[in-house]
């Protein structure tokens, strides 16, 4: 797993500096003309979902998954580095970056820390769905397919918060946004994607092992 | 030792081989207990398959001109001098059988033969 | 002699393609010749073999094992060059040999360098800014570099310059002095296989025409010419495979050479080529 990691870093190296420069220098203007360093984290995470996508084009281009066929390297760390890459992406680069801003913003702006926190887990909570629910799509429909599928997977999440809460009197009459249990929405949130990811996974390594090229 | 093999021609390769191998035995250039090279190396330094270069060197294990032991490699046979007089014997008849078809077919007369054979023999 | 790859009766059924009952060894410490034209099943068979493509029916073995073993397993002892399939360009050789070490425990990063350094590969550029010469040359050491015993080439030289595949041809023959390895070439350059290869196994629209060893082959196939008139006589004695009618003459393929030339003497029979062989097949069945 660790040299298809490895693999990875090499193919998208040279994408990663030209991007991530561009990034950072908008983000701090953004920041500076905003005094709120809360959407740091979400356009890191952004990025990180940008070389998710990539890794896959970028296999597609070399057919790097018919040659991977012929050498020893496992389904599992093939699927697995890719799964890693999307988590670590998310949830790593996601939780230093929500720390860095936090602290800005507190430190800096003076802004409370806990919207910056709400902001980060919500997103990354998102993006992974949306990711690891694309893992065995990418697998089974090919790159380019599997990015407009991915891309239409965003919008779910999105049209549902927007649908839920128009709808919240109609569906929840009477039941206020701060009276829910949110331990609970959070604690079973995380184990529906702890459940999905397992499951996408072993899905994804089926498809990958049966692939015929 | 000198291989030169002819990839036009019609002698087939293996033949060649053999050919050049028995010479050199016949010749002396190659003595009893010599070491051949390997059946392998032989191939893919003329870039011929590994096959031609087996089949040649099991013809002149056949003939007796040497020998394989397994792991070690092929050498040329023990001198059998009743071996080589044979050899030298077989090939003089084909050289005269080659001399008599262009005399038949040209019509030179069997007397003619003989007095050609004869003036050979004794000019040295 | 074990054999390197067995196929027995291979099947697949593509839309408008289909391999039938191909049939044919890879003995061990050979090198094989696959020819046939582009379409024929030369690439089919060879996904077959390693599992990349699913047969419908017959059975393979190679090294052992069964394809789906093989993928699975992915056995280190099969070095693969195929035209599609390799490394994204971006990486440099160097790259490769790191991720290839973590792929492979027998992966041999000296042999690898030293191949590099002896084919002018540099260690430090990506390899989409070499030649096509040296893009070929970096997938072959890549296969080589973790020792495997079989190689499976699939047009491993197409579209070099002779030099070039002067160098292949080197490191193909240096991989077979170990008796216990293989190869398995499928190849256009005719000329490379007429050299090296010690069996041939043709293929033509799915099906394998023919497999045998080259020096039999070459043998036994010949191209006759003789004029119209003289046809039909030689015709009863000729095993012929193929004909071609030109304004002045007919040259038909026979499989029968020793035959036709004893009892033809005088009539032209030369040793063909494998592209005669291949060409006289395709175009003149009658």
């Amino acid at each position: 797993m660790l040299g298809m990691l490895l693999k990875d870093y090499y193919s998208l190296r040279s994408y990663f500096k030209k991007q991530i420069f561009l990034m950072i220098v908008l983000y701090l203007i953004l920041a500076l003309a905003l005094q709120n360093m809360s959407f740091f984290s979400t356009m890191m995470m952004m990025y990180a979902m940008m070389i998710y996508m990539s890794a896959f084009s970028v296999d597609a281009s070399s057919c790097w998954d018919a040659y991977a066929c012929t050498t020893p390297v496992k389904p599992v760390s093939v699927v697995g580095a890719r799964g890693l890459l999307l988590l670590i992406g998310i949830w790593g680069l996601g939780s230093v970056t929500a720390l860095i801003s936090m602290c800005g913003d507190v430190l800096l702006f003076g802004n409370p820390a806990t919207e910056t926190l709400g902001v980060f887990l919500a997103v990354a909570v998102v993006y992974t769905f949306v990711g690891i629910i694309s893992l065995p799509i990418f697998y089974k429909i090919g790159a380019e397919r599997g990015r407009m599928a991915m891309t239409i997977l965003f919008i779910v999440p999105f049209v549902a918060v927007i649908w839920v809460g128009s709808m919240w009197d109609t569906l929840f009459g009477g039941i206020s946004w701060e009276s829910l249990n949110w331990p609970l929405i959070v604690l079973i949130t995380l184990l529906v994607m702890v459940v999905l990811c397992v499951v996408s996974f072993l899905l994804a390594v089926r498809i990958y092992r049966t692939k015929e090229y | 030792m000198n291989i030169i093999i002819s990839n036009t021609g019609e002698k087939p390769i293996y033949d060649q081989i053999k050919e050049q191998i028995k010479n050199a035995v016949l010749a002396g250039e190659l003595r009893s207990g010599d070491a051949l090279p390997s059946i392998r190396m032989l191939a893919k330094e003329l870039r011929i398959s590994v096959i031609t270069t087996k089949r040649a060197f099991e013809e002149l294990e056949r003939e007796g001109f040497i020998e394989t032991v397994p792991g070690k490699g092929s050498f040329v046979a023990q001198r059998n001098s009743e071996l080589l007089r044979e050899e030298a014997l077989r090939r003089m008849e084909e050289a005269l059988e080659s001399a008599v078809q262009i005399a038949r077919r040209s019509g030179i007369a069997s007397q003619d033969v003989r007095s050609a054979l004869e003036m050979l023999l004794e000019g040295d | 002699m074990e054999n390197a790859i067995e196929i027995r009766g291979l099947n697949k059924q593509y839309k408008d393609f289909a391999l039938k009952d191909v049939t044919f060894n890879v003995p061990e410490g050979a090198i094989v010749g696959f020819i046939g034209e582009n379409g024929a099943g030369k690439t089919t068979t060879i996904k077959s073999i390693l599992g990349i493509a699913h047969a419908d029916g017959g059975e393979v073995s190679i090294l052992g094992s069964t394809p789906e073993q093989q993928r699975r397993n992915a056995s280190e002892d099969v070095g693969v060059v195929m035209d599609t399939g390799f490394f994204f360009e971006m990486l440099r050789p160097a790259d490769i040999s790191n991720v290839c070490a973590r792929m492979y425990h027998n992966w041999d990063r000296g042999l690898f360098q030293e191949y590099c350094r002896r084919f002018d590969i540099p260690m430090k550029k990506p390899y989409k800014d070499f030649s096509k010469g040296m893009r070929v040359k970096l997938r072959i050491i890549t296969a080589l570099s973790h020792h495997p015993k079989l190689l499976i080439l699939d047009e491993p030289t197409s579209g070099l310059d002779p030099v070039v595949r002067s160098d292949m041809l080197d490191l193909f023959l240096d991989f077979i002095q170990d008796e216990r390895h293989s190869i398995l070439l499928s190849s256009h350059i005719t000329s490379d296989l007429e050299k090296i290869a010690d069996y041939i196994v043709f293929i033509h629209e799915g099906r394998i025409v023919f497999s045998m060893s080259k020096d039999d082959m070459l043998q036994q196939f010949a191209v006759l010419k003789c004029s119209k008139e003289q046809l039909p006589e030689i015709m009863e004695v000729a095993g012929a495979v193929g004909r071609r009618d030109t304004k002045f003459d007919v040259e038909i393929l026979v499989d029968n050479a020793t035959e036709v030339r004893a009892a033809f003497p005088s009539v032209l029979c030369e040793s063909a080529s494998i592209d005669d062989i291949m060409t006289f097949f395709a175009k003149g069945e009658q």
